[in-house]
């Protein structure tokens, strides 16, 4: 009886071993594929952020934009675009024209 | 181009009067315009007349055109303008069709001074037609330019209160509203008289009221180009 109780105690203690063993493998595993993944997120994030400052400074230094007017005076040169070619196509007649 | 094919145009209709006028003086028909023609001289003839009238018709086809694509037309004078191209079409085909069956050298003839007087496709029709659509253009152009020199207004009083110098831009802006005014005020009816010419015999009177809504609307046009030239300009004062 004695003997037997022996086995399973070895055979737990050897099961014990092997399995923090294996569990210690994943985590030095996972920790090896996690670590490389960390600096391309960094650097995807970091651009990111460079891109967005660049557009606002370049808006507020120039001091440009559109007024609320734009949209009338590129209407208007529309029109007098049509005008021009309306306006030359009624060419002068000829005088003997009828 | 426009002025290459309108050149041809002229001189192929002045060959025509030319060719109807030998057509129908030539032969026994000249002593007696309402007797029978002889065959050949009233063909030729009929055949002159029936081209004349189908250069006529290919005009108010592309009258049509132009009316159709015209977006600034005001509804009534686009009702107007239909309606005149429509029954010059239909009176033209019927012309035609009149022409063809003619027997005397004295009824084409008088069919051919029908084509020109009852419809003056070309001195009245088609300024009529370009004129008008010019001067609509021209009244949606003044209309914008009044909006826009009240938003150009307010920018300016804007940057005053900021303490800019704006005594440009405040000049600019007075000559832009002036421009404006000078069209409004240089094609204010003009549309409308121009519409109510009647066709007829007396081509210099036709003439002496279709010239000067050309000129209006030549000289309306020149303001507003300047109208919006000084909008921009009040913009590029204010660093807009």
């Amino acid at each position: 009886m004695k003997r037997t109780m022996a086995k399973v105690l070895a055979v737990g203690a050897l099961c014990a071993v092997l399995l923090t063993g294996c569990g210690r493998g994943t985590d030095r595993r996972a920790g090896h594929d996690t670590s490389p993944a960390t600096p391309p997120a960094t650097s995807t994030t970091t651009g990111t952020a460079g891109g967005g400052a660049g557009t606002g400074t370049g808006g507020g230094t120039t001091g440009t934009g559109p007024t609320s007017a734009d949209p009338q005076i590129s209407s208007v040169d529309g029109l007098l675009t049509d005008l021009d070619n309306q306006v030359n196509s009624d060419s002068q007649p000829a005088q003997d024209a009828d | 181009m426009k002025h290459l094919i309108r050149l041809a145009a002229t001189a192929v209709a002045a060959c025509c009067a030319v060719a109807v006028g030998l057509a129908l003086t030539a032969g026994p028909a000249a002593a007696d315009p309402s007797a029978p023609a002889a065959a050949g001289g009233l063909d030729a003839a009929k055949k002159v007349v029936t081209a004349r009238i189908d250069g006529r018709l290919a005009a108010l086809r592309a009258f049509d055109v132009a009316i159709g694509a015209a977006k600034r037309l005001s509804s009534g004078h686009r009702s107007t303008l239909t309606g005149l191209v429509a029954s010059d079409r239909s009176g033209l085909a019927a012309l035609r069709t009149k022409v063809a069956g003619e027997t005397t050298a004295a009824a084409v003839k008088a069919d051919d001074q029908s084509m020109v007087n009852d419809y003056r496709i070309y001195l009245l029709v088609e300024p009529k037609v370009r004129l008008t659509i010019a001067a609509d253009l021209e009244t949606a152009a003044v209309a914008e330019l009044r909006e826009t020199a009240d938003k150009l207004a307010a920018a300016i009083a804007a940057a005053k209160q900021n303490g800019k110098d704006t005594t440009k831009a405040e000049a600019d802006l007075a000559d832009m509203r002036s421009q404006t005014d000078a069209a409004d005020h240089a094609i204010a009816g003009k549309a409308d008289a121009l519409l109510a010419v009647a066709p007829g015999p007396d081509a210099d009177a036709i003439k002496s009221q279709v010239t000067p809504v050309r000129q209006a609307v030549r000289d309306a046009r020149t303001d507003l180009h300047r109208a919006l030239a000084d909008a921009k300009a009040v913009k590029a004062d204010l660093g807009k």
